[in-house]
């Protein structure tokens, strides 16, 4: 394999991605990682952007000390995970910043470096907070052309079962 | 790595997780092929059924052409993967049927066997569609509690976003 593309948030996955690298996939040449900031916050605003108005407001937050709070964070992330993965022995590290929209950042990079696989973090987000906040790897599932694989914490997942509607008929 | 569950079913898209063990991941030492009967077709049902009600439609189903029929199909689908899983250089290969929800059964199969990674392949439905059928990949990696790749096809459309219509070209 050549390519991978990480994408990470905070530095709570850590554990997941390292061991990934670890145990299941194969090692390879390149390993990207990408952190996107959110420009918007967690506000459900970014969905309802064009391009044009996205490049408003990341132009209105250039050089605002919103903006700065985000690239400190940026790069921690980062020099966190990089690493990380450099004393893990895994391959060649690059790190990349983008702003925007996550899911789409993520395809972009993903399909500008012709990477062979994405790896994803999972948010653990329960059922309604999904569906109001949307959820990054879902959205990189969906759409994207190579395989996507979506790393596991701990306890995600139990929450998604928890509430799963078919549950609610279940007559014990 | 020691064990994986593969699901497949007779889509296209099954096809993808084949190319997964070409260069992806590291040989596992055991693969378990998992093919999900759904005894209801496609029909949207399944979704309201509980647990008693899907093991009355179990019963009732024993013995009758249409099972030997889903039976006979999944024998078929195992065998072509396993096939495949062979030719590629990968030794132990078990096949598994199971009936009832594929998203649930493959979660349940996952922890039954202990395994550490699920592969599927994704359908590459969209929007309408995706949002009435559901979409088995979606559930499985929603409910997984270990690592899930979602294979893909190559010759996938390019999908149309909800987003993308807010862009003014």
């Amino acid at each position: 394999m050549k390519k991978v593309l990480v994408a990470v948030d905070s530095p709570k996955g850590t554990k997941e991605i390292l061991s990934l690298f670890r145990n299941l996939v194969s090692s390879p040449e390149d390993v990207i990682l990408l952190h996107v900031e959110q420009l918007e916050g967690n506000s459900m605003m970014t969905a309802m952007l064009g391009e044009a108005e996205m490049t408003t407001l990341k132009d209105s937050l250039r050089g605002t000390e919103h903006k700065e709070a985000l690239d400190r964070k940026a790069e921690k992330v980062l020099a966190h995970y990089r690493k990380e993965l450099e004393s893990g022995g895994v391959g060649h590290v690059r790190t990349m910043v983008r702003e925007g929209h996550p899911s789409e950042e993520i395809l972009r990079a993903a399909h500008e470096e012709g990477v062979d696989l994405i790896i994803v973090g999972c948010s653990g987000k329960s059922r309604w907070r999904r569906y109001l906040t949307g959820c990054a790897s879902r959205e990189v599932e969906k759409s994207a052309k190579v395989p996507v694989l979506i790393a596991k914490g701990n306890g995600c997942g139990e929450h998604a079962r928890l509430w799963s509607g078919r549950e609610a008929y279940v007559i014990r | 790595m020691k064990k994986v569950l593969v699901a497949v079913d007779d889509t296209k898209a099954s096809e993808s997780v084949v190319s997964v063990f070409d260069n992806l991941v590291r040989p596992p030492e055991e693969v378990i092929l998992l093919h999900v009967e759904r005894l209801e077709g496609r029909s949207l049902m399944i979704d309201m059924l509980g647990e008693a009600e899907l093991s009355t439609l179990k019963e009732s189903l024993q013995g009758t052409e249409y099972k030997e029929e889903l039976d006979r199909k999944a024998e078929r689908i195992l065998n072509h993967y396993k096939k495949k899983f062979e030719h590629g250089g990968l030794i132990c290969v078990k096949t598994m049927v199971r009936e009832g929800i594929p998203s649930e059964e493959i979660a349940r199969v996952a922890e039954e066997e202990n395994v550490e990674l699920v592969i599927v392949g994704c359908s590459g439905k969209q929007g309408l569609n995706r949002l009435i059928t559901g979409c088995v990949s979606k559930d499985v990696e929603r409910s997984s509690r270990v690592p899930v790749i979602v294979a893909k096809s190559n010759e996938e459309e390019a999908p149309c976003g909800l987003r993308e219509a807010a862009i003014i070209p």
